[in-house]
Parts: C-alpha cells; structure tokens; sequence
C-alpha cells in the first residue's frame, strides 16, 4: 500500500522527467559538457593528450591574440551584424511579399509552391556552395570578373538616369545581385507565412471589404496582424540561419582556424561570437514581443 | 458576386465607371504576377537545369560556344565516371543508412521530448524549455572540437576511466568515423536541429485535446500504452514532416560529417573532393573542362535521390507545416 501514497501529480511529474530523461542526458553529455570545455580551451593553450587534449591555463591570452593583435577579426564580427540586419530584413520582407502572392488563386498555383520549396531540400547542402564555385570559374575565364551567380548592369545605368543618389543605387546593386541568395535563402519562410495566410478565415476579409476597407487597409489591419506571430518566428529563425550559415565569414573564419588547429582561438573567437548572437536575438525577442503584445 | 449583382442591375450600358479601370488592372496584376514568378523561378531552377544542361554533354561540345542549354551531342560518359569515382552506390547505401536511421530515431526520440514537455509539468520545465532555444540557437562551430573529443576518446560519464582504474589500461573507445556519430545523438535528443524538431512536436502536442488522454486513463492506459497506441498515430503529420526535414538535413549535412566523418565516407563529403579526385584521373588528358562537368553530374547524383523524395512528399512538405502549428 506504500505505493499508493505518492500524489497523483508528484507521480505525473515522474513519468514527465521520464518522457525528458534522454534528452537530458544528450543534452549533459553532448551539449553541455562541450559548451564547458569550449570556455576552458578558450583561456588555455593545448596539448594532445591520452584521454584528450592537456590543457594549460594562460588567462585571457586567446582573447588577446584573437581579437586585438589581429584588428580583422573584431571588424569581421562587427560588420557580420550589419549584414544580419539587412538580409533579415530583405527575406523576412521578400518572403511574405512572395507568399501573399503564391496563397492567390491563379494557373499553376500549387506548381509554383513547389518550385519555391526545392531551396529548402537543396541550399542546406554542399550543392550551392560547389555551384557559386563554378559559375564563378567560368565568369574568372571572361574580362569581367563576377562575384555572384546574376548581375545586374543595365539596372543600374537606368537608374542613375532617373536621378537617384549613388549611394542608393549601389544599395539597390547590392539588392539584385544578391536576389539569388535571396530566393535560396526563403523557402521555409516562404512556406512558414503561407501557412499562416491560410490560417487566416475569408470572413475576416468580407467583414473588412463590407467595412469599405482598400486592399491596402485589409492588408495591414486583416492580413498583418494574423502573420504577425508567424513573423517573429520567421524573423528568429531567418537571424540563426544567417548567422550560423557556413558561407558566412565568420564561420570561414571558424573553420580554417579549427583546421590550422588553432583551437585555443577559434574557441575564443566562436564564444565571443556565439555570446553576441545571442544578445542580438534576445534583442529581438524582446523588441518584437513587446510590440505584439500591444 | 458583387460584379454580376452589378452588371444584372444596372444592365450592361450603364456599367460603373470603375468597371473598365478595375478589369485593366486585374489583367495588368495578372501580367506582372506571372512574370515575376516565372523570373524567380528561374533562379531557383537555374542551378539545376545548369547541372543538367552541362552534366549532359558529349566532350565535343565543351568547347562549342553555339552550345548554351541543349547540348547537341548528349552523353552519360560524365555520369559513368561520377559514378565510378564517387563510389557512388557504395557511398549511396552507407548515407542511406545514416540518413534513415538517423532520422527515424530523432523523430521517435524528439517526439517523446515534446510530449514529455507539453503534457506534464514537473520542477525545471521552464529551465529545460530554455536549453532546449539554447542549443538551437549556439552554433555548432562552438561545441564542435570539443564534441570531436567527446567522440574521439568516448567515455560515458568515466565509465571507461572508471575500467582503467581497475584493469589498467585504456578503455577509451574510438566513435569518430562510425555511424554513432549521427545514431548516438540522435538516440539522446542532441542530433541535427534537434532543438528545433522538440518545439514542433511540443506544440502539436499541446494542440491535441486532453480529453483523448483521460478516456484512455479511464480506460486503465499506462502512461507508455497512451502515448504509443493513441497519441502517436494521431500525430503521424508531424512525424512525417520532422522525418523528411530531418533525412533531408542528414542527407545534406557537409559540416558536421566533415568533422567527426574521414574521407569520402557520406556522398556530401565524397562530393566535396570530387573535384580533386577527378583532377587526379583527369591530369594526364589535361582538361579542366571535364573535371567541372564530371562535378556537375556528381551533384545531380547527389541530389537525385533527395528530388526522389521530395517530389513524392512534396505535400508533407509544403502542407503540413500549417498543421504542426509551429506558432504559440
């Protein structure tokens, strides 16, 4: 009869911690743990060991090496946020633009979806990075030398002509070359704010119409405020991406550090760069959840 | 509705103004909507028809700049020598295996993570929920030398220091290069993206109405029976979806496998040296051109079987998001 004495919920909370247990012994053994030792070799020097590395404790030194006697890597970590900035923006906006207009009623619908789905089982591999490879290869052997896969020249003379100021038109250069990796870089944005654009009832958008709302009204008092969730989401997840992209410089950086078997660095440098990610996404967090709950 | 209530009222003549303006601009939208689909969808399929177009080709066409998409001389000749120098049905099988194990177990495992954390409450959710963001938002550049380690000299929490201790020598067992290196992780809820894949469960799970749950407690269903018999088949959609995600990223996967994987054991790796393997048998006919197609069917061939399986899931893929409900 002993048994029976422990409550029902201390009982549930058992069987809950049971449902958790591998995941938290993953999460010790293989998440951890290494998290742990990464800070340690960030302030030793290594030696190969029996049972691993032998680590010696030499203070702040990695910090110093990595970040004040090469000035690179410090302006490396700073402009990798600008560019976060403006490619969050420019897919976050891009893919809804590009969902409003697939979750239309037209010829070919659901072909098109798909189409604008092939990215996600493609761009995550090695495919697109052998691909820029070799359409850039190609492009060395002619007079121009190109730096992304579409170009954009006639645009720009174009616009010139209609009396924009250089430094916005070399923004809207920098928009259209990068247009591939824009598309590339969407689909499960894309698919994320479809899915909330069908979450959304048709009487909500006859209400508005009877209302004598414009498609412009409907679209920011109907179609915003029901994406929005979905937005911060979109906007989260687009932030991990881009900073943890391996095409990104600072992951470059990362990586041939790791296979100049600098370690000592690259730990230093990954935390550093690992502790800003995170304040920029708390950040965000933050900024959005609080607009939202207004 | 509203157009035909109009033109039946007011009869045709007397047609509102706006009628004629209003059917412009729709023909206008309709112009432009398809031309901007098409366009972006040529940059998504250019890579592809690139691979194809050039994969294609007899080498009697590298050099003809008439040649721009069809080739006029087709052949596999680039394909065979793909195939041969990827090992490509040897290598094939083995990130077959990888894959579909792998993700069959991450998604068994993270499911019962999610079903843990969104059906019963106990000390430290809150905190386990947090780490759960954390591990998907630390990059895996951070972790990974000392991961390499983990694996390298494999020793669960110092059971292998522990044997040492009594017999004496190295018990330290040697995980890099095998497939534990995707199913270990995988087994314990920390495997590719896996962070990621517990929030989707966690939120379909709290989707599911408890009612379900009582009767079959009523019932007298062990906690176990009740999750395998009834919450499982229930939420097959999402499986599915964290199934496909999870083969496609494991498929895909260069970065991790680069690290714990040598060689050209899984195709992603294979493929990353082809270039270099080719180079080695190309040399002696000295022509850079067929190095690069030769690269260019090896990726074809990678991702054929991943094409395969999207085409065949493509609704998994492009619905089911939606009923997972990966939003609060």
């Amino acid at each position: 009869m002993k048994q029976s004495k422990m409550t029902l919920q201390k009982k549930r909370s058992l069987v809950g911690l049971a449902f958790t247990s591998p995941w938290i012994i993953g999460f010790i053994f293989l998440f951890f743990i290494p998290l742990i030792k990464t800070v340690f070799y960030s302030f030793s020097s290594i030696d190969m060991g029996n049972y691993g590395f032998d680590l010696n404790w030499v203070g702040f030194k990695n910090y110093r090496v990595t970040f004040l006697e090469d000035p690179n890597n410090l302006r490396m970590i700073i402009s990798s946020i600008g560019n976060v900035i403006v490619s969050v923006i420019v897919i976050v906006v891009f893919s809804m633009f590009l969902a409003i207009i697939l979750n239309q009623n037209f010829f070919g619908r659901s072909a098109a979806r798909v189409v604008f789905a092939l990215p996600i089982i493609i761009a995550s591999g090695v495919i697109i990075v052998l691909l820029k490879e070799n359409v850039l290869q190609q492009n060395m052997g002619s007079t121009e030398t190109a730096t992304t896969i579409f170009q954009s020249n006639g645009v720009l003379d174009f616009l010139k002509e209609m009396g924009l100021t250089d430094k916005l038109v070399y923004f809207f250069e920098g928009l259209v070359n990068d247009i591939f990796d824009v598309v590339w870089r969407s689909g499960i944005q894309i698919i994320l704010f479809l899915s909330a654009l069908q979450s959304i009832p048709a009487s909500s958008y006859e209400a508005a119409k009877i209302e004598g709302a414009t498609a412009w009204e409907s679209f920011w008092f109907v179609t915003f405020p029901m994406v929005s969730p979905f937005l911060l989401v979109n906007i989260i997840y687009t932030i991990i991406d881009t900073f943890t992209n391996s095409t990104n410089t600072v992951m470059q950086k990362i990586f041939s550090l790791v296979s100049g078997i600098e370690y000592e660095q690259a730990a230093a440098f990954s935390l550093v760069y690992f502790i800003l990610v995170l304040m920029v996404v708390g950040l965000v967090y933050i900024i959005m959840n609080k607009q939202l709950e207004k | 509705m509203e157009r035909t209530v109009k033109s039946t009222l007011a009869g045709k003549n007397n047609r509102p103004k706006g009628y004629y303006y209003g059917k412009t601009a729709n023909v206008l939208f309709s112009v432009f909507r398809a031309s901007l689909l098409i366009g972006l969808a040529y940059i998504v399929l250019y890579p592809i028809l690139f691979m194809l177009s050039t994969a294609l080709r007899g080498s009697q066409d590298y050099y003809d700049p008439t040649v721009i998409w069809l080739p006029i001389h087709f052949s596999l000749q680039s394909f065979k020598m793909a195939i041969e120098l990827l090992n490509y049905w040897k290598t094939m099988g083995y990130t077959a295996v990888i894959s579909i194990g792998a993700s069959l177990i991450q998604a068994l495992v993270c499911a019962t993570v999610g079903y843990g954390l969104a059906r019963y409450n106990f000390k430290g959710k809150k905190l386990i929920i947090t780490a759960v963001i954390l591990t998907i938002i630390v990059p895996a550049q951070t972790i990974i030398i000392p991961l390499y380690e983990q694996y390298r000299f494999f020793d669960f929490f110092g059971i292998s220091r522990l044997l040492e201790l009594i017999f004496g020598s190295n018990f330290t067992v040697n995980l890099t290069n095998t497939i534990w290196v995707y199913y270990l992780p995988a087994l314990l809820g920390n495997g590719l993206r896996s962070g990621l894949f517990i929030l989707v469960f966690m939120q379909t799970f709290r989707g599911f109405p408890q009612s379900i749950e009582e009767a079959a407690f009523i019932d007298g269903c062990g906690n176990l029976r009740c999750y395998f018999s009834i919450i499982i088949p229930n939420a097959i959609n999402a499986f599915v979806t964290v199934f496909l995600f999870s083969f496609v990223w494991h498929w895909n996967d260069y970065y991790y496998s680069g690290m714990l994987m040598s060689g050209n054991s899984t195709l992603s790796l294979a493929l990353r040296t082809l270039s270099t393997t080719a180079s080695g048998v190309f040399s002696n006919q000295a022509d850079p051109v067929a190095n690069a197609v030769c690269v260019q069917a090896g990726c074809l061939l990678v991702i054929l079987p991943l094409l395969v399986v999207f085409f065949f899931g493509q609704k998994a893929f492009v619905e089911s998001v939606e009923r997972t409900g990966m939003v609060e």
